[in-house]
């Protein structure tokens, strides 16, 4: 069996991966410190937040789920930093059960701007809802009928944050993070047409952005892309975490993807080619 | 120095076998891959009930008005039997007319009068931006042609090359999809790499 028919067999698929996992791996210990362009979306989310009077209210839906973090989880963070760091007051509530533990994972990692911060006043975990379509339903229309209790259990007229929330046009801006696309199309159909007192930010998973960024920049201001977006809201933040460092990984990542793209179609073609000539036989 | 914290072993671990799915399937990976779906399935059930129980608390007053709704809901438990599996439609179906009803509800605004207008965007005298709106503009035009089957324009060169156009349009927004959908994957791994980097082995 030639080389050719072994990677046709998939035979080398593990090598391939290994090398793939190991040059992803490099810049982590070796950064290579390429540049990082800003993209105007990221600018003119940091503009606004920046703009917003100190007490605002902002509504921060996320994070996502365990298996969707490195995509748009380290956003979360960067956006529930900015928030703390101006000083508004934040209402967190989470698309599913499984992300519930995330918000506390998110929590530690940015505990350096929640030192002086009060759970209650300053910010408030409303919990999960689960269906995208029901969850922003809730947020927009019965946000207090719909549970007593913070996720904690807390009584909400106990919470005074989350007890000055009446309507959805009680947040002054609305920032998301969504993994995927039917919260985001669940957030422009309930959401979109009724929210009217500011302004909604987002950051769009892979699988989210391209049908994301078709609705902006109404109702979505601002479409952030992923990990990419997440390490521009990191670098004007002027706080680097683990969006800025992965995205070295990434641009290899990429330029692998592209390298073996195109190689197995060259491979493909003269393989196929082959067997027309009856070059196998 | 590899980290001793019981969680970041587990996560490193769990990390691991699922890792080890890449050279091809095996017991490792197939082991990390049940305990994974069955603790989230455990979890998911676990704060599902804890939210009900919350809930009934609330309304201890209206506690009676749960029981057609907990009977509802165990009813989808009924999936399990064979005999009894299709009892399980009835709370599906409740669901899907509920998610039905509350899409379709806002749909006409937000998804059809809205987009439209944001389709139709006045000149503003930015030439990229007047460019790109007259390019979404055809976009929109070719892309619903392409898709229109009952109207009979391919008779002529016009009306065929504007349903080739709509599938370039229609092509190109899926290929960035894929590719878009892929890229948020690689991140995911990449996550997974840090992890084992920074926490686990605790090299950054």
């Amino acid at each position: 069996m030639g080389w050719l028919e072994k990677w046709e067999g998939g035979l080398y698929q593990p090598v391939v991966m290994v090398i793939v996992l190991v040059l992803c791996a490099i810049p982590y210990i070796m950064p290579l410190g390429l540049p990082i362009p800003i993209g105007e979306d990221a600018r003119t989310m940091y503009r606004d937040i920046e703009a917003l009077p100190e007490g605002s209210i902002v509504l921060l839906h996320g994070p996502t789920g365990p298996s969707s973090y490195g995509d748009v989880g380290y956003g979360f963070e960067a956006f529930f930093a900015h928030l703390m760091r101006s000083n508004m007051r934040v209402v967190i509530f989470s698309p599913s059960s499984v992300a519930a533990p995330m918000y506390t994972y998110a929590l530690n990692r940015i505990k350096d701007v929640m030192q002086d911060k009060v759970y209650g006043e300053d910010y408030a975990y409303y919990g999960f809802i689960i269906n995208a379509e029901t969850e922003w339903s809730i947020i927009a229309n019965d946000f207090k009928g719909w549970q007593n209790n913070d996720y904690y259990g807390t009584p909400i007229t106990e919470v005074p944050l989350l007890n000055e929330i009446n309507d959805i046009n009680d947040f002054d801006a609305i920032v998301a993070t969504f993994f995927g696309t039917i919260n985001a199309e669940g957030c422009v159909r309930q959401v979109g047409s009724v929210y009217t007192n500011g302004n909604i930010y987002i950051l769009a998973g892979g699988a989210v952005y391209p049908y994301a960024k078709a609705y902006s920049p109404e109702p979505f201001k601002s479409v952030l892309f992923s990990l990419r977006g997440s390490a521009e809201y990191e670098y004007l933040l002027r706080r680097p975490r683990r969006a800025i460092v992965s995205m070295d990984s990434q641009s290899i990542m990429l330029t692998l993807f592209a390298v073996l793209g195109i190689t197995g179609n060259i491979l493909g073609y003269t393989l196929k080619q082959r067997k027309i000539k009856g070059g196998l036989n | 120095m590899v980290a001793t914290d019981l969680q970041i072993m587990l996560q490193a671990l769990f990390t691991i076998t699922a890792f080890t799915i890449l050279i091809k399937e095996n017991p490792l990976s197939r082991i990390g891959e049940h305990i994974v779906i069955g603790g989230t399935a455990a979890h998911v059930f676990v704060t599902g009930v804890y939210k009900f129980i919350g809930k009934i608390d609330t309304y201890t007053s209206e506690w009676y008005l749960y029981f057609p709704i907990i009977a509802i809901g165990v009813l989808l438990y009924t999936i399990v039997s064979k005999e009894y599996r299709w009892y399980s439609r009835y709370p599906t179906a409740i669901m899907l007319g509920i998610g039905t009803g509350l899409t379709v509800r806002t749909i006409p605004r937000a998804q059809i009068v809205d987009q439209i207008a944001l389709t139709l965007t006045p000149f503003t005298g930015d030439l990229l931006v007047d460019f790109s709106s007259i390019i979404i503009l055809i976009g929109v035009i070719a892309g619903m042609f392409y898709f229109l089957f009952d109207v009979r324009i391919t008779d002529n060169i016009y009306g065929r090359n504007l349903i080739k156009l709509g599938a370039v349009f229609v092509g190109t927004a899926w290929g960035v999809g894929w590719a878009s959908n892929i890229l948020g994957r690689g991140s995911v791994l990449l996550d997974r790499i840090v992890f084992i980097l920074y926490e686990w082995l605790q090299l950054g």
